[in-house]
């Protein structure tokens, strides 16, 4: 089984959505690092994330989610980080670390609210 | 049921440690959420062997997971340096997310997640054994 982490990268209206797909353990987040570089190094104003394939989750991802968001406070103070659509486990290791509110927000576009 | 495997600290082993763990757990019958949770917190362990108890080194990690009654029970040993997870600080987790150093999330996640850590160390070895009861 391949678990390597995949992106697809859409953006509409100003608003990027960065589409992740597979597991963010320690390895996939060395890769989850890499592309949002990639995507910081682009004139964004405003970034999402849809976690709707996203599995797994570790601590090693929630740094660079806290690395995206401090990234994107520098360019402007009130930008918010938005995953969108996350499974109930992830939810639920965004609450217990304190992220969820704090760094991010969590929004679902209807087909996927959770249990 | 019990099932052992010998890894060398490398942290991309961890992709073969998971799959590993994973179908054990499957074998017992565990749920999706389950599986989830032990997997971090065998991770962040795993991890934190290959960084902080061997450091630049290369060493031998050992795994042994078993069942017992309605708990799964994973023990963690290597001959690094002594390295006790169990006491690292949470101290970090309600201070300001922004303040907050980057080390010790991970062990934090393991203690909220597993029902019992217990560290020692014996004969140069850092032995870690985690339990977490099925169906919660």
């Amino acid at each position: 089984m391949d678990n390597r982490l995949t992106f697809d990268l859409k953006t509409a209206d100003g608003l990027t959505t960065l589409y992740l797909i597979g597991k963010i353990d320690t390895l996939g987040a060395r890769i989850f690092e890499k592309k949002i570089k990639e995507v910081l190094a682009q004139d964004i104003k405003n970034l999402k994330f849809n976690f709707k394939d996203v599995e797994y989750l570790s601590s090693s991802g929630l740094r660079i989610i806290l690395y995206t968001k401090k990234e994107m406070q520098k360019r402007n103070p009130d930008s918010e980080l938005i995953i969108e659509d996350p499974q109930q486990q992830i939810v639920d290791v965004l609450s217990m670390t304190g992220f969820l509110d704090e760094v991010v927000e969590v929004e679902y576009t209807g087909k996927n609210i959770p249990r | 049921m019990d099932s052992s495997i010998k890894l060398k600290s490398k942290v991309e082993n961890w992709k073969i440690l998971s799959q590993f763990i994973e179908s054990f757990l499957q074998k017992c019958g565990c749920v999706k959420n389950f599986i989830y949770e032990f997997l971090l917190s065998c991770e962040e362990i795993f991890v934190n062997i290959c960084f902080y108890a061997y450091k630049s080194a290369e060493g031998e990690i050992s795994v042994d997971i078993c069942m017992i009654n309605d708990h799964i029970k994973i023990v963690f040993s290597d001959s690094g340096a002594k390295f006790d997870p169990t006491k690292f600080e949470n101290k970090n987790i309600n201070s300001k997310i922004y303040n907050r150093k980057p080390g010790g999330l991970g062990i934090f996640l393991v203690k909220k997640t597993m029902d019992e850590m217990k560290y020692t160390r014996k004969c140069d070895k850092n032995i870690l054994v985690m339990t977490k009861k099925i169906g919660r």
